[in-house]
């Protein structure tokens, strides 16, 4: 399962990358590396069954006030 | 990568409806009935005037800023360091938003049509697709939006036909029945719903004709 989540995140990376290095788009690698770290982390966490946080309980919370019961 | 794709604004009405209605069809009914009933179906019809001001207020906003996403120029409406959170959020709610569409779809396709294929099936097949409609460009998938939007409403118009002659309109009297205020209650639903057009915020630049040259009288609106 791990060996195959590498394997994807890695074809992204290979899909993507090498065609922003050639275009010197610096800005758009650092967004791309950010995201694909979340999202490996992510997946990585889920994969090894680790309970990963919901955002959802947060942004709830947020909004709630605004919610009339 | 650099988007350079052009769409039209027929393609851009399509691909926002068909963003909303695909949500909003799936979840929309079942969240209000509980509040508000029989006048449950009262709920929608009366946000229609909020999401207005809504896309209203979207739409002056992308006027005021031509050819730049929200992303672009929200550092300066906010000022730089405020701006560049707000520019953060964004990406990060349509991440959240699309996972959460996503496992909609997931559920509604396990619990509806087939209960015995895994989840996750569902869920990496969407994700390909998307993918590989992201890597093909705006153009693409607004391409996408127009062909599902014929698709989506000729099911709804047939599913509306089909059960016509079942229909009771008697049934929705009395309207009103406990007031005004069990109405009120569950509107946030269908108005955070519908307030999914704010996307229209990072398509704007990308429709073919320039439709800020419009005459100055009806530009703000």
């Amino acid at each position: 399962m791990i060996f195959l989540l590498i394997l994807a995140f890695a074809f992204i990376a290979w899909l993507e990358v090498p065609g922003m290095i050639q275009k010197k788009q610096k800005g758009e690698l650092i967004a791309f590396w950010v995201i694909w770290a979340m999202a490996f982390t992510l997946s990585f966490l889920m994969a090894m069954g680790v309970k990963v946080p919901n955002p959802t309980k947060f942004i709830q919370e947020l909004f709630m006030p605004l919610v009339p019961k | 990568m650099l988007e350079k794709g052009k769409i039209t604004d027929l393609q851009l009405l399509l691909l926002l409806t068909v963003t909303v209605l695909g949500t909003a069809a799936l979840l929309l009914m079942s969240l209000s009935p509980e509040a508000a009933g029989r006048d449950a179906w009262l709920v929608p019809a009366l946000s229609v005037p909020v999401i207005i001001l809504v896309a209203l207020v979207t739409v002056n906003l992308g006027l005021r800023f031509p050819n730049k996403t929200i992303v672009e120029y929200a550092p300066v409406i906010f000022g730089r360091h405020f701006g560049k959170a707000v520019a953060l959020v964004y990406p990060l709610g349509f991440i959240y938003i699309g996972s959460i569409i996503l496992s909609q779809f997931s559920f509604f396709l396990t619990t509806a049509f087939m209960p015995d294929t895994p989840f996750l099936v569902f869920s990496m097949v969407l994700v390909l697709l998307s993918a590989w409609a992201v890597r093909g460009g705006i153009e693409v998938i607004a391409r996408v939006g127009q062909f599902a939007f014929w698709i989506f409403m000729a099911s709804f118009i047939l599913i509306f036909a089909l059960l016509s002659n079942q229909m009771d309109f008697s049934k929705l009297l009395p309207v009103l029945e406990r007031g005004i205020v069990p109405i009120l209650k569950p509107m946030p639903v269908p108005i955070a719903f519908r307030s999914e057009i704010f996307v229209v915020l990072m398509l704007l630049p990308f429709l073919n004709q320039p439709w800020t040259d419009l005459p100055s009288g009806q530009s703000s609106w």
